[in-house]
């Protein structure tokens, strides 16, 4: 059973605050001032907003509940979607689904973390019940210990080196310093990026990203209602989500994508090689490595051959790959790292569209792009894999 | 806020199991009445038939190291002035995979570890992972509790 198409949902108004290392604000600051940057895009009033879907880890003991009385506004529709650096694709599509069924006319989908010298600690000294008892007592080191264990396991079983994954994190800040907005602002090369610190080997440095504040979100409309409002927007060709997938798996190497990616592929009716840009979740660089593989953009196992022959800049004419500069040159504002590439797609994809301006780096002719999420370490590898392919709308 | 005496203290309310066998000496996590799956970390019921019929039973402390890291960073001030720590997930003979504190002579995949629980220096049972044939537990003595 093919699942029913997102045909008449427009993507509007990609809207993200600029992200700061840490913040003496709060996260409904950062919810509330990017709610305001959307309805202000969109010329639109606040009580226009019906619905609204939110990501967070630093809101408690806020909730989505609580937003709507700090946004003075009473909406018809609330979510909250606990899948961190997976909940952008999946906020769009909880969107998407609300409008078509009518439950919403217009959700706003916003990821919004603060951060302060203790936000990251309190966040994974209690991150889930098996972590709190069976990870972090062993060094309490984060989410870097889980993943330098995946890391050596990917490139004792296909053969990577730390050079293909310095070859990710050296085109993304080329990225960064296109697109402007990034915090990690100097130029890296890849000779820096070998002589950087060990932080939990085989990780160094720029293999991992910074926890810092900020917020991401769109809005989900018709796209009747985006033309009526003469918006420029970006429409879903298809998009899926899949959980705890491959739980056999002793060390995770291939995430839920590849499970679904046939079938999303099928219903965009456009295979891997016809996406103009990718957007992964970029927490390290092996999980882009194994979502090119399993969205389909190499054979599993080969993707440290794939980032050798394929440029992953805006420009460099290969698969321009997470075109802000991704959260290995942004930082990782929490769950707003879920959004950022969702985001930064329909940036890209209505950027130039009717009175939006060019981006700075904008990928030329880009028609369509795909973004990924992935997300919640709850022991050993996280559980959420979500991913979208969008396409220009009405330009 | 973390203390610089002290490893994580905080522990799920089934913790307490996993700290009464390290005291018996014996490696001992939950088996499912049921279907007999060996579960790891400790849960209220059996991820396999989902029977909440679940006895802390002795088990085999074999095990094979996945892979490991040498850290040399964390949030922990009890950790900060400890590192390198050497941590490895293991995959123990009886089924489930368990993140340990892994012996010097124990860093490659693929090694053989024999999985042991002692009281960290907050009292709360960690595992150690070390080679069949020592027995001794003095390389980790920095993080046991004397
Ligand atoms: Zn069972």
């Amino acid at each position: 059973m093919q699942t029913q198409s997102y045909d008449d949902i427009a993507l509007v108004a990609a809207t993200s605050l600029p992200y700061a290392r840490r913040s003496e604000r709060e996260a409904p600051w950062f919810i509330g001032r990017t709610f305001a940057g959307l309805i202000e895009t969109a010329g639109l009033q606040k009580e226009d907003i019906d619905g609204l879907a939110i990501a967070s880890f630093t809101l408690a003991p806020d909730s989505v509940v609580s937003m709507t009385e700090y946004l003075g506004i009473s909406p018809g529709w609330l979510e909250q979607i606990p899948m961190g650096g997976a909940s952008g694709p999946v906020a769009a599509r909880r969107g998407a689904r609300a409008v078509q069924a009518g439950d919403a006319r217009i959700v706003a989908c916003i990821g919004g973390d603060t951060a302060d010298s203790n936000t990251f600690t309190n966040l994974i000294e209690n991150f889930s019940r098996f972590s709190t008892d069976a990870v972090y007592p062993y060094g309490a080191g984060g989410p870097n210990t889980v993943f330098a264990m995946i890391t050596r396991n990917y490139m004792e079983k296909y053969g990577a080196k730390r050079e293909d994954f310095g070859r990710i994190c050296v085109a993304q800040r080329q990225n960064a310093l296109a697109a402007g907005t990034a915090i990690f602002n100097k130029p890296l090369s890849m000779d820096d990026y070998m002589a950087a610190r060990p932080v939990s080997e085989p990780l160094h440095l720029f293999d991992c990203v910074m926890p810092v504040a900020g917020a991401d979100g769109f809005l989900v409309m018709t796209v009747e209602r985006a033309e009526s409002l003469g918006l420029p927007y970006a429409t879903i060709l298809a998009a899926g989500e899949r959980h705890n997938a491959w739980f056999e798996d002793d060390v995770h190497f291939r995430g839920g994508w590849g499970l679904y990616r046939d079938e999303m592929y099928e219903a965009a009716n456009i295979g891997p090689g016809d996406i103009d840009f990718l957007q992964t979740y970029d927490d390290y660089p092996v999980i882009t490595m194994l979502q090119m593989e399993d969205l389909g953009f190499c054979e599993k196992g080969r993707a440290a051959e794939f980032v050798r022959d394929n440029p992953l800049t805006w420009n460099g004419g290969g698969l321009p790959h997470n075109t802000s500069g991704g959260q290995l040159s942004m930082g990782q504002a929490g769950a707003a790292g879920g959004f950022l590439g969702t985001v930064e797609a329909i940036r890209q994809l209505t950027a130039g569209g009717l009175s939006a301006p060019e981006l700075p780096n904008q990928v030329a002719g880009a028609r369509t792009g795909m973004a990924s999420g992935y997300g919640m370490v709850n022991y050993d590898r996280c559980l959420c894999a979500s991913a979208i392919i969008l396409a220009r709308g009405n330009q | 806020m973390s203390d610089k005496s002290r490893p994580p203290v905080n522990r799920s309310r089934l913790w307490r199991h996993v700290n009464a066998a390290a005291a018996e000496g014996v490696f001992k996590l939950q088996v499912c009445d049921a279907c007999h799956k060996v579960q790891y970390p400790p849960r209220e019921f059996c991820s396999g038939c989902l029977s909440d019929a679940l006895t802390w039973e002795p088990v085999s402390a074999g095990g094979t190291a996945l892979s490991w890291t040498r850290s040399h960073s964390s949030v922990s001030r009890f950790f900060k002035d400890k590192l390198p720590l050497h941590v490895g997930i293991i995959k123990l003979d009886c089924g489930p995979v368990l993140f340990a504190h892994l012996s010097m002579d124990s860093l490659q995949t693929g090694a053989r570890v024999q999985i042991m629980g002692r009281p960290d220096k907050s009292g709360q049972t960690v595992f150690f992972a070390r080679p069949a044939d020592t027995g001794t537990a003095d390389e980790f003595s920095m993080i046991i509790k004397e």
